[in-house]
C-alpha cells in the first residue's frame, strides 16, 4: 500500500479521469495485497498486522495510548499520517481498499437514484474523541477503522468460521450498504480514518503557512499553533476543494467545515477545527475515562496469551481478527456473546477444539495495536491466559475413578495429584507458578459436557 | 478330593451361587460324582493313609539342601546347582493380561511355549486385582484399536452369560473377573500351553549378555526353565531387572480394588433424601454388585514394607467406608463382597528400551516402521498411537522381550501403556516376535520385523 506513496495526485483538472483510473487501480492493488496478507494460506507470520497498522488513525491512537511505537508495522501508519500532512486524503485516494468498495457501492446507489445527504462530520468527532481517549490509554472507537473492518471481513477465510467471525465480517458489507443508500456518506462523513487525514492535512496547511520560526512550536501542540494562523483561510480552501475533481471522494467532508464556519461568529470564526479538536479531545478524554471505569469489570473471559489487562485490552483491541486468523489451533474467536458491550467481538479463547500450544506465539506476532503484547521469548508462563481449576464434584478422581489424563497431558507439568491419608482422596492440584492456562487439561478432560478442570481468567 | 470338583467346574460357566449349590448337591453323593479330570495325576499318588489324605512320602528329610548360611552377621547364599524343570522355545514369565496373550500368540505362531504364573489364576491385575473396567481399547471418535487376541477374549466373554456389560462400540466395557479367569484357562488349554502356576520367577539365567531361561521359586523349591527367548510379562519387570537390563524405577499410586453387593436392594426413596455416599463404584456384570476403584497414595511398589502397609491400610479403609455407606439411609443392605486378592500396583519398573513410547509421538501421530501394535486412550481423549517394536527390546540384554506395563515408555505415557487392552497389544506383539526369533534361531533384536507384522496381522492384530 505504501508503494503508492510516490505517485502524487495530478493537480490539474483535465487529467482527472486518467488520475481516477490510476487511483482505482492503485486501490484495487491495495485490496489484493491486503487480501493476500490476511489470507490464511499466503501470509507470512507477522505480516497480517500491516493491514490495520497502515491506518494513520490506528497508528496515531495506539502510539498515543501506549506512549510508544509498539510494533514496527505501526511505522507504516505513522508514515501514512505524515504523508497526509501535505497530501490531502492521499490514502483515501490511492490506498484505501474499503474506500474503493464504498465508492463502487456509492455509484450503484446513485444509479438507483439515492441521494447524498447533509450530515455533521461524525468522522472528525470519532477521530478526535478516540485520539482524546488514547491519552488515557483507552482509544474508544478504534474498531471503526476501515482497515480493521477489512481485516475482520477476511476473518471469514479462516476455518472454521465462528458466529463472532461472521459478526466481525458484517462491518464491511454494512459500510457498502450505507454507501448504496446514502452515496458518499461513509467516506465523507463517517470514516474516522478519512477524517483523521483531513485533520492532518489542515494541520499540515497551518504548518506550511507558519513562519519558519513558528514551526518548531506548532509541531508540538496543534492548538497553540493554530492560534497564530490568520483567520479565514480554512473555509476558502474548503470551498475550493469541495468541488475538487475527485467527485467520488469525500470532498463533502470540508462542507462540514464550511457549514461550521458559516455558523460560527465572533472570536471563534474560522476556527471550527481548533475548537472541534479541543472539544473533541476533552469529550474523548471524559468518555474514555467513563468507559474505562465502566469496563473495569472483573475479567470473565480468557484472552489470548500476553493480552494486556482486560480494560486496556478492550480499549486497544481494534477487532481486526488477526489473532484469530493466526492461531494454528483455532481457539481464538471474536466474542459474539460478550459480558458487556465494551467486549463485543474482542478475541476470546475457548478450549473446545484445541489448546494454546506451548511452542506457539502466533497471535502475539500479528496484533497491530499491542492489545496483545509481543512475547519475544515465547515464555507462556510470563504471559498466562488464565489458571486451571478443578471442580472435585465433577472430577473422576472425586469418585475414585481411574483417570490421570490432565496430569499426563499437561505440557508444563503443573498438575500434581495429592493423596489425603484421612479421606483417601486423590486430588489434582495446580501449581500456580507453572500453569500458563494453556487449556491442554481442559481440552483433554474426559468429563463432559461440563469439564472438571477449567481454565479461569486471572484476576 | 474337593479340589477336583473345583477343577471340573472350570469348564462350566457357573456363578458362585450356582457353584455352591452344585458343591452341596454333589457333596452328598461324593463317591458317585467322579467327573472326568483326564489330566489329573492325583489318583495315583501315594497310598491310602487315613480318612482324608494320603501319604506321599513317609518321614522325609530334604537331604543335600544347600541352605543360606550365617557367616558372622551376614547371610550368605552359597552357589548351588538347580534342577532344570523344563526346556522350551518361548518362556513367558507372568500370566497376566500381557503374559497370557503373549503365550497364546507365540504358540499360535508355532513355537513351544511355557507360561509361568505366580498366582493360581490367569489375568493378573485384571482378574486378581479386580480391574474390571476395560479402559484403553478405544480412541477419540470411538474406534476400537485393541484387536487380535485381546478382542478374541472380549468376544468369548460376550458369548458367556453375565460375563461382560457395556460391550458396545465406543464404550469401555466391564467384565466379571471369574468369567475372565475361566476364559483365559479355556484359551490357554486350547492353545496347549505348558503352564506352571504358583511359580514366582526370581532370577534370570544368564550367558553373558543373553538370557537363557529363568529360575522359579515355588513350594517345590528353586527350579530352572531353559528357553530360547524369554518374555518378561511380570508387570514389575522382575526378569528384566534380574537379567541386568536397564530400567527406570518409578513410584505410582497403589490402591486396592473391592466389590460391594446388594446395590439392587438400595431403597431409592430413602437414598434420594441424603447425599450419595462416596465409594459406590461402577457396575459389573453381576446384578447388584459394583466394583470400587481406589487410587491410593503414590509409593514405591517394590518396597515390601510399603506394600504391606498398603494392604493393611487399604483393607481397613475399605471396610470402614462400606460401614459408612451402610449407615447412609437407604443403603443399609450394601455389603462388602471382597477386596481384591492382588494389590493394585500401577507402575514400578519400566524398561529403558531401544525405543521409548513418548507423548510427543502420540501428539504427532508418529508412524513407526517397526510398529507392532496400536494403543488406545484411557477415556477416548486422544487418537491412536503406535507402539514400536523397539519399546519391547532392552538396549543390551539379548533374548529378552518386555510385555505389558513395563515396556519402555516415558512417565506420562506409562498410564496408557499399563491399561489392560494396551497390555493385550504389547503382549501379542512380544509373543509373536519371541516365536519368530525362537523359530528362526535369531536374537529378538535381529528378527525379521515384516514377518512379525505379517503374523500379527494374520492373527487379526491392528497395526494402524
Amino acid at each position: 500500500m505504501n508503494a503508492t506513496v510516490g505517485q502524487r495526485q495530478p493537480p490539474s483538472r483535465p487529467a482527472a479521469s486518467t488520475a481516477k483510473r490510476w487511483r482505482n487501480l492503485s486501490r484495487a492493488g491495495a485490496l489484493v495485497a491486503a487480501g493476500a496478507l490476511l489470507s490464511p494460506w499466503l501470509a507470512a507470520t507477522e505480516w497480517p498486522q500491516l493491514v490495520p497498522a497502515a491506518s494513520a488513525w490506528v497508528a496515531l491512537c495506539t502510539t498515543v495510548a501506549l506512549r510508544r511505537v509498539e510494533s514496527v508495522f505501526l511505522v507504516a501508519g505513522l508514515l501514512a499520517a505524515t504523508l497526509a500532512l501535505p497530501w490531502r486524503r492521499w490514502f483515501c485516494r490511492w490506498g484505501c481498499p474499503v474506500g474503493l468498495c464504498a465508492d463502487a457501492a456509492s455509484r450503484i446507489g446513485r444509479g438507483l437514484g439515492c441521494r447524498s445527504r447533509s450530515m455533521p462530520p461524525l468522522g472528525q468527532w470519532l477521530a478526535i474523541a478516540t485520539l482524546g481517549g488514547s491519552v488515557v490509554g483507552y482509544p474508544l472507537l478504534l474498531p471503526a477503522d476501515p482497515l480493521a473492518m477489512l481485516a475482520g471481513f477476511f476473518g471469514l477465510l479462516a476455518w472454521p468460521v465462528s458466529t463472532g467471525a461472521i459478526y466481525a465480517a458484517l462491518a464491511l458489507p454494512l459500510v457498502c450498504l450505507l454507501s448504496v443508500l446514502v452515496p458518499g456518506l461513509w467516506c465523507g462523513r463517517i470514516c474516522p480514518l478519512g477524517a483523521m487525514q483531513d485533520i492532518l492535512w489542515q494541520l499540515g496547511r497551518l504548518l506550511r503557512r507558519l513562519p519558519a520560526a513558528a514551526i518548531a512550536v506548532a509541531g508540538r501542540g496543534s492548538a497553540g499553533g493554530q492560534s497564530t494562523v490568520p483567520p479565514g483561510l480554512i473555509p476558502a480552501e474548503s470551498i475550493a476543494t469541495a468541488h475538487s475533481p475527485a467527485a467520488t471522494l469525500p470532498s463533502t467532508l470540508t462542507d462540514g467545515g464550511q457549514a461550521d464556519a458559516g455558523q460560527t461568529t465572533g472570536a471563534a470564526d474560522g476556527w471550527p477545527l481548533a475548537r472541534r479538536t479541543a472539544l473533541g479531545t476533552v469529550i474523548g478524554l471524559f468518555c474514555a475515562s467513563l468507559a474505562r471505569q465502566a469496563a473495569r469489570a472483573e475479567s470473565v473471559r480468557i484472552r489470548p496469551p500476553s493480552a494486556r489487562p482486560e480494560t486496556d485490552f478492550l480499549g486497544l483491541c481494534i477487532r481486526c481478527g488477526n489473532c484469530a486468523r493466526a492461531c494454528p489451533t483455532k481457539i481464538i474467536t471474536p466474542d459474539s456473546s460478550p459480558p458487556s458491550l465494551a467486549a463485543l467481538l474482542a478475541p476470546v479463547v475457548s478450549f473446545s477444539a484445541g489448546y494454546c500450544r506451548e511452542d506457539c506465539r502466533a497471535c502475539t506476532e500479528v496484533c497491530p495495536t499491542g492489545a496483545i503484547a509481543p512475547l519475544p521469548g515465547g515464555d507462556k508462563l510470563a504471559a498466562p491466559l488464565g489458571i486451571a481449576r478443578v471442580d472435585m464434584s465433577l472430577c473422576l478422581l472425586g469418585d475414585d475413578r481411574e483417570c490421570f489424563v490432565c496430569r499426563n497431558c499437561c505440557p508444563f507439568q503443573a498438575i500434581r495429584l495429592v493423596f489425603c491419608e484421612e479421606t483417601y482422596q486423590l486430588t489434582p492440584q495446580i501449581d500456580r507458578q507453572r500453569c500458563p492456562g494453556c487449556g491442554a487439561c481442559q481440552l483433554a478432560c474426559p468429563v463432559s459436557p461440563k469439564k472438571a478442570i477449567v481454565v479461569y481468567p486471572l484476576g | 478330593m474337593l479340589w477336583r470338583y473345583r477343577r471340573t467346574t472350570v469348564n462350566h460357566p457357573l456363578d458362585r451361587r450356582q457353584w455352591l449349590r452344585y458343591v452341596w448337591a454333589s457333596g452328598a453323593a461324593a463317591g458317585l460324582a467322579r467327573l472326568g479330570t483326564p489330566d489329573s495325576p492325583a489318583a495315583e499318588v501315594g497310598e491310602p493313609g487315613g480318612f482324608q489324605s494320603s501319604i506321599i512320602a513317609k518321614s522325609k528329610v530334604d537331604a543335600n539342601r544347600v541352605n543360606a548360611r550365617l557367616v558372622g552377621d551376614r547371610v550368605i547364599q552359597p552357589e548351588t546347582e538347580l534342577p532344570v524343570l523344563h526346556r522350551t522355545d518361548v518362556l513367558v514369565v507372568g500370566g497376566g493380561s500381557a503374559g497370557v496373550v503373549a503365550a497364546i500368540a507365540a504358540r499360535r505362531a508355532g513355537a513351544e511355549v511355557t507360561l509361568v504364573e505366580r498366582y493360581g489364576h490367569f489375568g493378573g491385575l485384571w482378574t486378581g486385582g479386580l480391574v474390571l473396567l476395560i479402559l484403553g481399547h478405544i480412541v477419540k471418535g470411538g474406534k476400537q484399536v485393541c484387536q487380535g487376541i485381546g478382542e478374541e477374549i472380549m468376544q468369548r466373554l460376550e458369548k458367556l452369560d453375565g460375563a461382560i456389560v457395556n460391550r458396545r462400540p465406543g464404550v469401555n466395557p466391564t467384565v466379571d473377573a471369574e468369567a475372565a479367569k475361566y476364559i483365559l484357562v479355556e484359551m490357554v488349554q486350547e492353545a496347549k500351553l505348558k503352564v506352571f502356576l504358583h511359580c514366582w520367577g526370581v532370577d534370570a539365567i544368564m550367558d553373558g549378555q543373553s538370557i537363557r531361561g529363568a529360575v522359579f521359586e515355588s513350594k517345590a523349591g528353586r527350579q530352572a526353565i531353559l528357553a530360547k527367548v524369554v518374555v518378561d510379562a511380570t508387570g514389575d519387570g522382575d526378569l528384566l531387572a534380574a537379567a541386568g537390563a536397564e530400567y527406570e524405577h518409578r513410584s505410582h499410586n497403589v490402591g486396592l480394588v473391592s466389590r460391594i453387593g446388594n446395590l439392587d436392594r438400595v431403597d431409592k426413596q430413602l437414598a434420594g433424601q441424603s447425599p450419595k455416599p462416596r465409594g459406590l463404584g461402577g457396575i459389573t456384570p453381576v446384578p447388584g454388585v459394583n466394583w470400587v476403584n481406589m487410587l491410593g497414595p503414590e509409593v514405591d511398589g517394590l518396597d515390601i514394607e510399603v506394600l504391606t502397609r498398603m494392604e493393611l491400610n487399604h483393607r481397613r479403609f475399605i471396610w470402614q467406608n462400606v460401614q459408612k455407606v451402610r449407615k447412609t439411609p437407604g443403603y443399609e443392605k450394601v455389603y462388602l463382597v471382597e477386596t481384591a486378592p492382588q494389590l493394585g500396583v500401577r507402575i514400578t519398573r519400566v524398561l529403558a528400551g531401544v525405543k521409548t513410547i513418548t507423548r510427543a509421538d502420540l501428539d504427532a501421530c508418529t508412524k513407526f516402521a517397526d510398529v507392532v501394535g496400536v494403543g488406545g486412550a484411557s477415556h477416548a481423549e486422544h487418537g491412536e498411537w503406535q507402539i514400536p517394536y523397539g519399546a519391547l527390546l532392552p538396549v543390551k540384554i539379548d533374548n529378552l522381550l518386555a510385555a505389558g506395563r513395563c515396556v519402555s515408555a516415558e512417565m506420562r505415557m506409562a498410564d496408557l501403556v499399563r491399561l489392560i487392552p494396551n497390555c493385550f497389544v504389547t503382549g501379542h506383539a512380544a509373543g509373536v516376535a519371541a516365536a519368530v526369533a525362537a523359530l528362526d534361531g535369531c536374537r529378538p533384536r535381529d528378527v525379521d520385523i515384516s514377518k512379525v507384522q505379517r503374523i500379527l496381522r494374520d492373527q487379526q492384530a491392528y497395526l494402524g
